[in-house]
């Protein structure tokens, strides 16, 4: 492999390939989740679309690839961690905004709570290992519970949505924010809890759970 | 959501609702959703006409609009209204307006910008 490394310790070469095609198609399909999203509000051209293209496209494709991108340049778990999860935090802050708040208005104020939560959550792990003490994969676990339980809640939105609709974009999205914030912490934590795995099966399996996200928010943006 | 901040002078609601055309498309919808071709039908007048006065009501936030799906692929939208009531005050020398509308809740609203977004 050229440029890119990926290290990871225990499991079969098999499996580090594997685990480097799930990311490199994280990759992919996350940057075409922003840039439809992007092109949808072109678009429209509102503002409370603009806030949710933003919020969708932290809360999923900032979240599975800053892990990417921050783990490959050598960063340690925690500030990766810390990183996905406090951008994913700001994304669900402004997708809740779009939807609760009046962007048209008050958008700075959406912006600046967002950018405070997702510092706060992004400072959290840091002074919480410092306190406890080391348990990084701990730590990792108990930050992801706080967007995946405002992810329920945007999760369940979407899905009521398609209940009351009928639309099935309105399910795809459920799903796909579902798996990338209930379902992630889920495995995660359930990782955590049976420690036989090793550290290059954890990848993919956590990788693979992202991926179909990923997959069923693109395919909720471009479904016709 | 009739509350402060969302205010409209005496002028352009007097405005809007002079329109004999705009009136009777907001009663029709205030009683079920149409769309826009029903709504030609039902105030006899014409397709652009309708959309003329659609647009109007929009801007000002009066009507809602929901996008159907239907099984050619061809999406079409139907409006129903969301004035409920005008208050003009008159006080101290000026008028204020404040709006009455029906409330829609965060799940119409997300189904709603969803829609915009794809």
């Amino acid at each position: 492999m050229t440029g890119i490394e990926i290290t990871v310790e225990g499991g079969s070469t098999a499996v580090g390939l594997f685990a480097f095609g799930l990311a490199f198609a994280t990759i992919v399909v996350g940057v075409w989740i922003a840039l439809v999203a992007y092109r949808g509000y072109r678009r429209s051209g509102e503002r409370s679309v603009l806030f949710l293209a933003v919020g969708i496209a932290l809360a999923s494709t900032v979240r599975t690839s800053a892990s990417i991108v921050f783990s490959t340049a050598g960063a340690s778990s925690v500030v990766t961690n810390a990183v996905a999860v406090s951008s994913q935090f700001a994304g669900l802050v402004l997708i809740l905004y779009a939807i609760y708040g009046r962007p048209e208005r008050h958008g700075g104020r959406a912006v600046a709570a967002a950018v405070l939560g997702g510092l706060l959550t992004l400072i959290v792990p840091f002074v919480v290992i410092d306190t406890f003490g080391p348990n990084e994969s701990l730590v990792e676990a108990g930050l992801n519970g706080l967007p995946a339980i405002v992810g329920a809640f945007v999760t369940i939105q979407a899905y009521r949505g398609y209940r009351r609709y009928g639309q099935r974009p309105m399910l795809l999205l459920a799903v796909g924010l579902g798996l990338l914030t209930v379902g992630s912490f889920g495995t995660i934590t359930g990782l955590y809890v049976l420690t036989t795995v090793s550290d290059a099966g954890a990848l993919v399996v956590i990788g693979s759970v992202e991926l179909g996200g990923l997959l069923a928010i693109l395919r909720s943006l471009t479904r016709e | 959501m009739g509350e402060a901040g969302d205010q409209m002078d005496a002028e352009t609601i007097g405005e809007l609702l002079e329109d004999e055309y705009a009136r009777s498309i907001l009663a029709a919808i205030s009683v079920e959703s149409l769309s826009a071709e029903e709504l030609a039908e039902e105030c006899d007048a014409s397709p652009p006409t309708v959309y003329r006065r659609l647009n109007r009501l929009q801007e000002h936030d009066l009507i809602d609009e929901e996008q159907i799906p239907s099984p050619d692929g061809h999406h079409y939208r139907r409006f129903s209204a969301r004035l409920e009531q005008v208050t003009i005050e008159l006080q101290d020398g000026s008028y204020a307006v404040s709006i009455e509308r029906t409330e829609t809740d965060a799940v119409d609203r997300f189904t709603k910008l969803y829609e915009g977004l794809r």
